[in-house]
């Protein structure tokens, strides 16, 4: 089930009235599993047992290679945790883009072979929850974390419904120590989650679907391509689109976990104020990004190797990155995209970095609209339906194909009134959080501006529209 | 979790134990739930004075519930396909009541080309229902767009319908049948634009789609609201609205003429190939499909006849798919019907229209 539901509503209510009547820790855990199995299977029952046999493969896992001292046969638990994670995720991800491919490939040899179609269902938030319990069974053969004796323990970090389907990606470092001792449930903790969940709501709801959605839908919907004016909006509204859809999303499941007694980091710091690609990674889906440094970025040699070596790993990891996001070529480009204008990046930092005018705040300005113009090109590959359209939009940005306007007066000004809005306050929060800004924010206010979210929720009705990372 | 290398690339992930900002979160939700309700109440007497009453969205989950009744049907089961027209100007219950056996299942859906729908019952194997195609030329022929992209979300939402998604519709329901502030007039976008009015942009293609016309029940049953029927402005402001999507959308400045014709033309042969193969689905596995074309009158049916020309359209379809055709245009007792806004029938006549096509069915031996 979605958050952005009248179903989501009633179940989020029986969850947190049982979970506070509940009389034991145990018994508080064991409820929240079975609810985020009832959450998880309220989208495919079947897929419930895919959880759980992942479940129970890294929960043995991790308990023998805490327990074996033995190289060769810790390296092999490892290797039966990655390959039955990756297998899954390989099978149902991407399956069916392996078989296109070799299809593709073995006519360009002029052998004509037509498979039976895979017809595989993608099983939602496979992505998340297969990297989660890698880096549980990773960090456990690394020595860097002890592996939980309690699979109710590890079934519930695996499971936990508020971040299940789109993260943020927790470690198990940092979430199954929050298992050990009951959570206090605080009143301020549980109006506080419930202030993030609307803002979470209202971001996906509002701006994403509400505001935003048409002009990129538009757009990149066409069936031709779309005049230069045209085709930029459609691309500025869809950065704003996915943020508010993603970091919606997490705004919920934080708000959620903090109703429950837990916290969840950080996914979003106000990307689009980046000055730089690799700041922009800072702030960007923070739990992919550290996953990626620190299970296939260091490994692969890092920013301490020779220059080569660090563009082979950046490379590497921004392509893999990039295809982690959807089975298709599209993905590919934008990972290998944001790979290429970090390794760019590097070396202009690297030869001009320490100059005085590189710091200056004009300069520091010039390179943060460079940045978001960069991230908007390579959204275009990301929501385009396939790479030729992809291409078609990118001539489009550059004024290469005359074609006249199709966006209305109304669909354009909103999308710049939202997109402005949502650009200027990034910059403003730069370097605040949420909670700093709630400090010091006069009570009446943040009363008032609950209550308008709450009126623009119920204005704007629709709802029930999955968020665009379920499909990752 | 420590690493054994640092990154500028990639940040920190460091985890923090969250602390709530020092507010009476608890009585301001309290408080902002009050106001924010007072707001929702004002707003709901407002639609109301409107003229606004309650009635259902047409979602993917409600067109879902009526899908999964088509799954296993044999020809005594009667299907409704096609756009707004057969929506608006089909009578359910007359339906049932004329011909006997089961309320047919309506699954138009507005602006749709029928193809879309068509083919997914042809895929299902177990449908072999009796399938009446409302078809108007303009969105028949369409290979791509709105026309191909709004069936197409109801088709895919059905296809993975979730337990939660069924849940979610009798709560749906419940709301909409007691808030007339839910519906698509009054959405906060659609209130903001007219409280805005801003001008057209100049030499854009961006055709507005009409207001909210039509109410709709459990079944989908669709009738024109008495507004629409009864306001002549608001007929003259539908219609207006209609003139550019009938038109359909100008050619691209990239394309010669020749070009574009040739294109549409082809997207329309291509149409034709796959109602003949989704025809042909149908009825070996001993279902049945009717094509009908419903009524237009005034500049809409100019513009058809003019733009969409039988011999090129309603012939062609009829020919290349065998199916048994019925046009308004052949029939003197399907004739007459007054279109307040040139396209479609108000409810009382809908209910006389269905009692006429089914008395014309059965002449052509078609039930």
């Amino acid at each position: 089930m979605v958050f952005n539901s009248l179903t989501f509503l009633v179940f989020l209510t029986i969850v947190l009235a049982v979970y506070v009547l509940l009389p034991s820790w145990t018994a508080k855990k064991a409820f929240l599993l079975g609810a985020s199995y009832v959450f998880y299977g309220a989208w495919n029952p079947p897929f419930v047992l895919l959880l759980a046999i992942s479940t129970v493969i890294d929960w043995v896992a991790g308990w023998r290679l805490g327990e074996e001292t033995n190289p060769a046969r810790r390296r092999l638990f490892l290797l039966v945790s990655l390959v039955s994670n990756l297998g899954l995720l390989g099978f149902f991800k991407y399956g069916g883009f392996l078989l296109d491919n070799f299809v593709a490939l073995v006519r360009t040899f002029g052998i004509e072979y037509t498979p039976a179609a895979p017809d595989i269902v993608l099983p939602v938030g496979i992505s998340f929850y297969t990297f989660q319990t890698l880096s549980y069974t990773i960090d456990v053969y690394r020595r860097r974390l002890a592996p939980t004796r309690s699979i109710l323990d590890f079934s519930l970090f695996v499971s936990f419904f508020p971040q299940l389907v789109a993260g943020p990606i927790v470690r198990a470092a940092d979430f199954l120590p929050q298992l050990i001792e009951p959570r206090r449930l605080r009143a301020r903790a549980l109006g506080w989650g419930l202030f993030l969940v609307t803002l979470g709501l209202f971001e996906k709801n509002v701006l994403a679907d509400g505001l935003l959605a048409e002009a990129a839908d538009t757009v990149f919907g066409s069936p031709g391509p779309t005049s230069a004016l045209d085709t930029w909006l459609g691309t500025i509204a869809f950065a704003g689109q996915i943020f508010c859809d993603f970091a919606g999303y997490s705004t919920c499941a934080i708000g959620i976990s903090l109703c429950l007694g837990f916290s969840l980091p950080d996914n979003f710091r106000m990307p689009y104020a980046a000055v730089g690609l690799s700041d922009f990674w800072r702030r960007w889906h923070i739990s992919l990004s550290t996953w990626l440094r620190d299970y296939l970025y260091i490994p692969l040699g890092g920013s301490h190797g020779s220059k080569r070596r660090t563009v082979f790993a950046l490379a590497t990891t921004m392509l893999l990155g990039g295809l982690w996001h959807g089975a298709s070529w599209n993905f590919v480009v934008w990972g290998g995209l944001h790979g290429l204008f970090l390794i760019v990046e590097r070396g202009l930092r690297v030869r001009f970095g320490e100059r005085p005018w590189a710091k200056a705040p004009p300069t520091r300005a010039v390179l943060g609209v460079i940045t978001f113009a960069l991230v908007c090109i390579a959204w275009v590959f990301f929501r385009a339906t396939d790479l030729p359209r992809a291409m078609m939009h990118v001539a489009a940005m550059l004024g290469a194909i005359p074609v006249g306007p199709i966006l209305s007066s109304f669909t354009v000004f909103k999308t710049v009134v939202v997109v402005t809005g949502l650009v200027a306050t990034h910059i403003a929060m730069r370097d605040r959080r949420i909670e700093d800004l709630a400090e010091k924010t006069p009570t009446w206010l943040i009363g008032v501006v609950w209550a308008v979210m709450l009126v623009a929720l119920v204005l704007t009705q629709g709802g029930g529209d999955a968020f665009i990372y379920f499909q990752f | 979790m420590p690493s054994s290398t640092s990154s500028s690339e990639f940040p920190d992930h460091g985890m923090v134990e969250r602390a709530a900002p020092d507010r009476p979160w608890l009585t301001l939700a309290v408080v902002s739930l009050l106001g924010g309700g007072v707001a929702v109440a004002a707003w709901e007497a407002r639609a109301r004075d409107l003229g606004y009453t309650p009635t259902y969205s047409d979602t993917p989950n409600l067109w879902s519930e009526r899908r999964a009744l088509a799954r296993g049907v044999g020809p005594e089961q009667v299907v409704l396909i096609g756009a707004s027209r057969i929506l608006f100007d089909t009578n359910l219950e007359t339906f049932r009541a004329e011909v006997g056996g089961p309320l047919p299942i309506q699954l138009a859906t507005v602006g749709s080309n029928p193809l879309v729908i068509l083919e997914d019952l042809a895929k299902d194997p177990t449908y072999a229902g009796t399938t009446i195609v409302g078809i108007a030329p303009g969105l028949a022929a369409a290979a791509a767009g709105p026309p191909i992209a709004f069936p197409t979300r109801y088709v895919t939402h059905h296809a993975s319908w979730s337990p939660a998604q069924r849940f979610e519709l009798p709560l749906a329901l419940w709301l909409q049948d007691r808030f007339a502030l839910i519906n698509p007039d009054l959405t906060l976008s659609n209130v903001v634009k007219g409280a805005l009015g801003l001008s057209p942009r100049k030499d854009a293609y961006a055709p507005e789609f009409p207001p909210h016309m039509y109410t709709l029940d459990r079944t989908r049953q669709a009738r024109m609201t008495v507004q629409v029927a009864t306001d002549p402005a608001k007929q003259h402001e539908i219609q207006q609205i209609w003139l550019p999507l009938f038109k359909g959308p100008p050619k691209p400045a990239a394309f010669t003429e020749e070009q574009w014709a040739k294109m549409q033309a082809d997207g329309w042969d291509a149409n034709r190939a796959r109602f003949r193969a989704a025809v042909a689905a149908i009825t070996a596995r001993g279902g049945r499909v009717i094509l009908h074309r419903f009524p237009a009158t005034g500049e809409v049916y100019e513009l058809e006849r003019k733009l969409m020309p039988n011999v090129l359209f309603w012939d062609r379809l009829v020919a290349d798919t065998g199916a048994p055709a019925i046009s308004w245009e052949d029939y003197p007792e399907l004739q007459g019907f007054p279109c307040p806004e040139w396209s479609h029938l108000n409810a009382e006549d809908a209910i006389e229209y269905t009692r006429r096509l089914i008395r014309v069915l059965r002449r052509e031996g078609l039930l």
